[in-house]
């Protein structure tokens, strides 16, 4: 996926969060924080509070849906810079993610949508790992990270409110 | 009701929701979207209660055969916002929706004293009468009896208030209050 600039409105309430130098962020992707341990390489990993998009969560290798269910409660919100992830190990560079607002992310699968349904990441069951920057309807309220916010038929993109863990909004509960 | 921007200040968060064509919308009218089997109908031209269809519709089509409580939390948790264009009979369309800002709305029991704070509801949220839906009701502590469809929490005390400024808590921007 190449930088896409997804924001549509409402206040992006944006912060500055640090990236590892070794990963890759573009415009566009789903950011988690690092901040507990385990969240990372199938469960092994070391909480470093830096902000990674949301294919790096894979607290288990085994199961889709057990990643999915972790967003919610370490999800920093969308990626407005890009870096590359090159250079020195011990590098951070700051990037600004918008912590709030409305944002059109594609779908898939593609469904036909309404306002107030969940929003939830997607991935790919095989390897159990989410996309950095698309989304699926859910009817599950652990999967999910926002609402939609236009009801849209069969839709491949579609505009979400998203509600995270650290904006303004608060997560679901 | 007439259609009355009752916006004050604070943004708006505005959100499109489509209104069907046998309902009438005015600006200012309190929005719910019927997410639920049986939350909406039994009014003057919907004869009985309604499927979940997702669409907007006033609070005075939140009608029930269920328990006030169960409807007051149906209406907390569907809660859209306050109507930013009206919509007349016989059009289906997109409306604006407000989700966020300060608002000023008329105190269903007159010349009450508001306090900064206090949690503003939904009034006469019961089974067979429906739900005004453009007054709302003060509560002075936050677990006031009555009502628990809270739409909102008062940003000014005043006593004697004929009308109530309150900051607008909706379930799709800043969630429902409970």
């Amino acid at each position: 996926m190449a930088d896409v600039q997804r924001y549509v409105k409402w206040s992006k309430n944006t912060i500055i969060t640090p990236v590892q130098s070794g990963v890759t962020v573009e415009i566009g992707d789903l950011m988690f924080l690092d901040k507990e341990d385990d969240l990372r390489n199938d469960g092994s990993s070391t909480a470093n509070n830096c902000a990674y998009p949301l294919e790096y969560l894979r607290i288990s290798g085994a199961s889709l849906e057990l990643n999915k269910r972790q967003v919610k409660n370490y999800f920093l919100g969308v990626a407005l810079n890009s870096k590359e992830g090159i250079g020195d190990i011990t590098e951070i560079t700051n990037i600004s993610i918008a912590t709030a607002g409305v944002f059109n992310f594609d779908m898939k699968p593609a469904k036909t949508v309404y306002i107030g349904e969940y929003v939830a990441p997607s991935g790919t069951t095989s390897g159990s790992d989410m996309y950095n920057q698309k989304v699926m309807k859910s009817t599950e309220v652990l999967d999910a990270i926002g609402f939609f916010a236009e009801r849209k038929s069969y839709a491949r993109t579609a505009d979400v409110v998203l509600k995270t863990t650290f904006g303004r909004l608060g997560s679901i509960t | 009701m007439a259609n009355v921007n009752r916006h004050l200040r604070g943004a708006q968060d505005v959100m499109i929701a489509d209104v069907n064509g046998n309902v009438v919308v005015e600006v200012g009218d309190f929005m719910v979207r019927n997410g639920q089997l049986g939350m909406v109908g039994l009014n003057a031209n919907i004869t009985t209660l309604l499927a979940a269809d997702n669409t907007a519709y006033p609070f005075s089509y939140v009608k029930s055969a269920t328990a006030a409580t169960e409807l007051e939390n149906t209406i907390a948790e569907n809660f859209l916002g306050i109507a930013m264009e009206a919509s007349v009979a016989g059009t289906t369309e997109k409306i604006s929706i407000a989700t966020a800002g300060v608002y000023r709305y008329p105190l269903d029991s007159l010349e009450s004293a508001v306090t900064i704070g206090s949690f503003v509801s939904a009034v006469s949220a019961t089974g067979s009468s429906g739900v005004s839906k453009q007054a709302v009701m003060n509560h002075a502590t936050v677990t006031g009896v009555g009502s628990t469809a809270y739409l909102g929490r008062c940003v000014k005390t005043e006593s004697g208030a004929s009308y109530v400024d309150f900051d607008l808590f909706t379930t799709f921007n800043k969630g429902f209050l409970a």
